[in-house]
């Protein structure tokens, strides 16, 4: 039981890094490849405002919101949206530099080694089904679930949802049934941001702050991501929980060294079998 | 542009250029400056790699850091364990190199795009977990130390002879690189990229070209391994991590995937530039990303995409050619087409039933239509012929051939053509290396032979020049011969689908709802290239929706109506066929509307 | 004044111009055909009227309101609805999100939810799938659910792009149907088509484009018309 939470919970993490691709992906039809980075950089804000400053902890939350969200905002303007009509795909480059832009500030302000950030919420051990979590641990995960449902709830029953729906279809036939849809683009770059950057104060006492995450948390979203299907809240969901569990029991039972290669073994059998992922039926734009 | 069938002389520039960095070391370079241009030369050969497999073939396998790093494990082990010698080492890298590639690529038989991308990248996490499960004998986390100076036969190369093989082996590297991608085998990658479907129409297997590309591009990849561990002496995994991995692929788009040089220019950029910067000091992760940020944005499609770019605007002056007169009376050259017997062919989707027990047959010299409303069976039924689809029951049969069953790269092979409904026409090929692709699967040419220019390439682009002029002269391209072929308009595209169908020496070619979007002069020349193809013996299977040009052309008409035959005869016969009329054209016959209108108004 | 008006419009793909001259106008209830080979810019200027390429220079107005500075969402909810060739239509998405998709550029919900119910009578195969994704339907059907998901934004102008495209000759009489009875109803309607003898069956007013420039504007009536687009048709340069 214990490692089972563990699972969920590192699966929950990787669950809220592609929800986030999944959010700028329907709104604007990219993945947003710094979204980790604005995550450990919210991390960094935890550690700044609480850990020095002593901020009070929705002050702390505030900051992380709105500096990702404003940061959010400007990459799409500078990066994505003048790449707009153009072939190849450049918008991969411009991104990895606001993603390295991104380490590159955090890492000249506060290093490159691990910082720890004690909890905010309560510490100890609770008892669950048997298993010893921490509270943090079981947050996460409800986090990371109740994210899920609410953005899937919004994708599949309101009118902006629907909208970005038909923008990932044809995002041309879009604009000529009055959908904004560099507005679109511009407000699900900010929100996801926003929200990424909020989510680094919360996920930082497990994961420690440190620029290094960035990247690991990428990948890992991104396999998640394709194992459930872009654009898919639920099947991302599932995909990120099920790979937490592979990864918390592949260290246990096989060793810890042979972690990854679990987690890749299972990804490509699962992949073979569902090429377009557990619940995904859209082609994404290749590279 | 990629012109395979154009003569380029070799650029003495390059061989300038190659001399010149190979005599650095006697020209008073200092130690730093080579150290960089060797690994300016490491990075070029590994995005060379990438830009064969996803800026050539569109493939988005990742992997290059994975294959690099077994280049260089396999070296380090060599040298330190079994022998030191620089051959030996550079065979067994490639060698390893490649299976590597090839293991990586394997999941791009069945997955792509994005998929693929991250499946491949995904490796570069196990590199620290498959090094250590080897043991001692890789150095496990904390790296491999001791890696002796490269020999050759038992010599050992100083400083300078190890940088000018490094050069040499680079520069050789390159040059077959390019003799890859200007040929019959960088447009098979092309082809391959524009669709697998069209790969399977001319005639090449895409299992085969993606794994073919998933080789090649492995090649660079393992020689940059070898030298990589002869460079530093020593391997640690962590050098092999994401950050590598990020760095290859914006090499790569800033030097312009889709082109050979590009890469060497993306790997100089990257290692002169960002990764180099000292006196940035702290700043240098942010200046690296604003220089990424600001090239993406001012670069688009690469370097190579705004030379190719500016250099048009420089020869843009130049009209083309002027027509050459009397297109019309060049004829094709006859041909020996095959007779098609289609028997008792059905196929069913999910439980309804597409084309139901359709039989009919097309003969050499003949254009045979098959007309019927939409949703009636004629396009699975053309797919059914080409190889696209099997049929649950009959046979199709070429000849005496029987051609059902096959896949369709295997029939494209027996000599069937066919052109599309929206044109497929590959981006960076020329109007004639389009036309040439049409023989790819038929007239096959060893990639060795092309890659070394031995004797068998020149023949073959010797016939491969005569076929399609004659081809484009007959169609009458042959003005637009050296044009970008995709940037032609629609009824142009159409024509050159065409040609390239009769390329591949046209037993028998499929054309599928080819007057679609054509205006009235388009479909006159149609109509003259169609009149060709008989003559000179093809058999011709026509899907069309324009009866008008069916009944200019077509000397037998089926008529399919929800999957079956529903009449037989010649276009005459077909039109005064009451039932005929009220499938294809709906109660009242002709277009005037006026009896829907009481309805729906 | 009519409805939609484009005086001496050039246009064109980034600095690429394919139309120099375009010089329309379509009322209330009438059909403009703009007739032209291939490659004559026929597609451009719906694309400029729409708002997916720039226009240059000349001046487009709806109900004498100049459309440059609109992007092409505001022309859309302004009442400019364009029907793009080849059934763009949200092919993942059901029939019935389809004409609520379509319903976004419309003035009120009330209203969408109308002439929505209006769009199940009019095309009742679209009725009976409207939980099929639009992929699963025919062409023809797929067709038409790309004029009734213009139709119900309630717009004053529709742009037709080759509609009878790629059709069977019976659904075509279907859509010429569906054009007539718009006029009717007062919309301005824009036809580009390749396939003449329906865009004149179609139209009150012809415009023939040659090379991107104007070359005949006349009544569909008019005696000299079919000279005149026999000789756009097949002149292989005009001066």
């Amino acid at each position: 039981m214990t490692e089972i939470i563990a699972g969920l919970t590192t699966g929950a993490i990787y669950a809220m890094v592609a929800l986030g691709y999944n959010v700028t992906f329907l709104a604007s039809g990219v993945l947003n490849f710094a979204h980790a980075n604005l995550m450990v950089a919210g991390m960094f804000v935890a550690y700044w405002a609480h850990s020095i400053g002593g901020l009070p902890v929705p002050v702390v939350f505030l900051i992380a919101f709105v500096l990702a969200g404003v940061v959010g905002l400007v990459e799409e303007r500078f990066a994505i949206r003048p790449l707009r009509n153009t072939s190849g795909s450049a918008e991969l480059v411009t991104m990895i530099g606001v993603a390295t832009v991104i380490t590159g500030v955090v890492a000249l302000l506060f290093g490159t080694d691990a910082l720890r950030v004690p909890f905010f919420g309560p510490e100890g051990t609770v008892k669950v089904l048997g298993g010893r979590a921490q509270p943090i641990d079981l947050i996460i995960v409800g986090v990371a679930v109740a994210l899920a449902a609410g953005l899937h709830w919004v994708t599949h029953r309101t009118r902006v949802g629907l909208a970005a729906l038909a923008q990932t279809d044809d995002r041309e036939a879009a604009q000529l049934r009055g959908i904004n849809v560099a507005g679109l683009s511009m407000w699900g770059f900010a929100v996801a941001s926003a929200a990424g950057g909020l989510l680094g104060p919360l996920l930082v006492a497990k994961t420690f702050a440190a620029t290094s995450l960035a990247l690991v948390l990428a990948v890992k979203g991104f396999v998640v991501l394709v194992l459930g299907g872009v654009g898919s809240h639920r099947g991302v969901l599932v995909a990120a929980l099920g790979i937490g569990l592979v990864e918390a029991f592949g260290a246990r039972y096989i060793g810890p060294l042979y972690r990854d290669i679990v987690v890749f073994v299972v990804f490509a059998i699962v992949l073979l079998a569902l090429p377009q992922g557990l619940f995904g039926d859209r082609k994404v734009r290749a590279v | 542009m990629t012109r395979a069938t154009a003569v380029r002389p070799l650029a003495g520039a390059w061989i300038v250029a190659v001399g010149a960095f190979a005599a650095l070391p006697w020209l008073g370079a200092s130690g730093a400056t080579l150290r960089l241009v060797t690994l300016v030369a490491i990075l070029a050969l590994v995005v060379s790699g990438l830009n064969l497999t996803l800026g050539y073939a569109g493939e988005l396998a990742l992997a290059q850091v994975p294959i690099y790093a077994a280049g260089a494990y396999v070296t380090g082990y060599l040298a330190t364990e079994v022998l030191n010698d620089l051959l030996v080492a550079l065979a067994a890298a490639v060698a390893v190199a490649v299976l590597v590639g090839v293991v990586t690529g394997l999941p791009g038989l069945r997955l792509g795009g994005w998929t693929l991308a991250i499946t491949s990248f995904f490796v570069v996490l196990l590199i620290p977990s498959i090094v250590t499960a080897f043991g001692d004998r890789l150095g496990g986390y904390e790296g491999m130390i001791g890696i002796p100076a490269p020999a050759v036969f038992g010599v050992e190369l100083d400083g300078p002879s190890f940088y000018v093989v490094v050069i040499a082996v680079t520069a050789l590297w390159f040059l077959v690189f390019r003799n890859i991608a200007v040929s019959r085998h960088g447009a098979r990658l092309l082809v391959l990229k524009q669709s697998p479907i069209l790969a399977a129409a001319v005639g090449t297997s895409p299992h085969g070209t993606k794994l073919a590309a998933y080789a090649i591009g492995a090649v660079p990849a393992g020689i940059a391994g070898c030298f990589a561990a002869y460079v530093d002496a020593y391997l640690s995994p962590l050098t092999f991590g994401l950050e590598l991995s990020i760095i290859i692929l914006a090499a790569g788009i800033l030097g312009g995937p889709t082109s050979v040089y590009g890469a060497l220019v993306g790997a100089a950029i990257m290692q002169v530039g960002p990764l180099r910067i000292t006196f940035f000091n702290d700043y240098a992760l942010v200046a690296y990303g604003v220089f990424l940020v600001v090239g993406g944005l001012l670069l688009r499609n690469g370097l190579a995409g705004l030379a190719q770019r500016l250099w048009r605007r420089v020869r843009g002056g130049a009209p083309p050619p002027a027509a050459e007169a009397g297109e019309a009376l060049v004829d094709l050259p006859a041909v020996e087409g095959q007779p098609l017997v289609v028997s008792g062919v059905s196929r069913s989707f999910g439980g309804n039933l597409a084309v139901d027990d359709v039989s009919f047959e097309a003969h050499p010299g003949r254009i045979t239509a098959i007309v019927g409303p939409n949703g009636s069976g004629k396009t699975t039924t053309m797919n059914l012929i080409s190889g696209y689809y099997t049929p649950d029951a009959g046979t199709v049969m070429l000849g005496e051939r029987v051609i059902s069953g096959l896949p369709a790269h295997r029939v494209a092979r027996c000599g069937v053509g066919r052109t599309f409904q929206t044109p497929l026409i590959p981006q960076g090929l020329t109007v004639q290396d389009t036309i040439v692709t049409g023989r790819l699967g038929s007239h096959p040419v060893s990639l060795l032979a092309t890659a070394l220019r031995l004797p068998r390439h020149w023949r073959a682009l010797a016939e491969e020049r005569r076929s399609s002029q004659e081809i484009m002269r007959a169609l009458g391209l042959d003005r637009h011969a050296g044009t970008p072929a995709a940037d032609l308009a629609l009824g142009t595209r159409r024509m050159l689908e065409l040609g390239r169908a009769i390329a591949g020496g046209s037993a028998l070619v499929l054309l599928d709802e080819v007057a679609s979007g054509l205006d009235e002069d388009d479909i006159r020349g149609l109509v003259r290239v169609l009149q060709k193809m008989r003559a000179a013996g093809i058999t011709v299977v026509l899907v069309e929706h324009n009866f008008s040009l069916v009944k200019a052309v077509a000397d037998s008409v089926v008529v399919l109506a929800e999957g079956r035959v529903l009449a037989v005869g010649t276009p005459a016969e077909v039109a005064a066929d009451a039932t005929v009329v009220r499938t294809y054209l709906g109660e009242g016959g002709a277009i005037t509307g006026t009896q829907i209108s009481g309805r729906t108004a | 004044m009519s409805t939609l008006e484009l005086r001496q419009v050039a246009c064109g793909y980034g600095d690429l111009r394919v139309v120099t001259d375009a010089t329309l106008e379509v009322d209330a209830g009438s059909v403009t055909a703009l007739l032209g080979r291939n490659g004559a810019g026929k597609t451009t200027t719906l694309r400029a009227v729409a708002g997916l390429n720039k226009i240059t220079s000349g001046a487009a107005t709806l109900d004498g309101t100049d459309l440059a500075a609109l992007p092409a969402y505001r022309r859309a909810r302004a009442g400019i609805a364009y029907v793009q060739e080849g059934k763009r239509i949200f092919r993942s998405r059901t029939v019935e999100e389809n004409l609520l998709l379509g319903t976004y550029a419309g003035r009120s919900t009330a209203r969408g939810r109308e002439l929505t119910a209006q769009m199940y009578e009019r095309f009742p195969l679209l009725a009976e799938r409207r939980k099929l994704r639009a992929a699963q339907l025919s062409g023809g059907q797929q067709q038409m659910l790309a004029i009734a998901q213009a139709l119900v934004a309630d717009p004053r102008v529709l742009l037709l792009d080759e509609p009878s495209a790629g059709l069977a000759p019976a659904i075509v009489g279907q859509v010429l149907d569906v054009i007539r009875d718009l006029r009717a109803r007062g919309l301005a309607i824009l036809l580009v088509e390749q396939a003449v003898e329906f865009a004149l069956a179609a139209a009150d007013r012809v415009v023939v484009l040659n090379l991107g420039r104007t070359v005949h504007s006349g009544n569909a009536t008019d005696t000299g018309l079919r000279e005149a687009i026999r000789r756009a048709y097949m002149a292989e340069e005009i001066a």
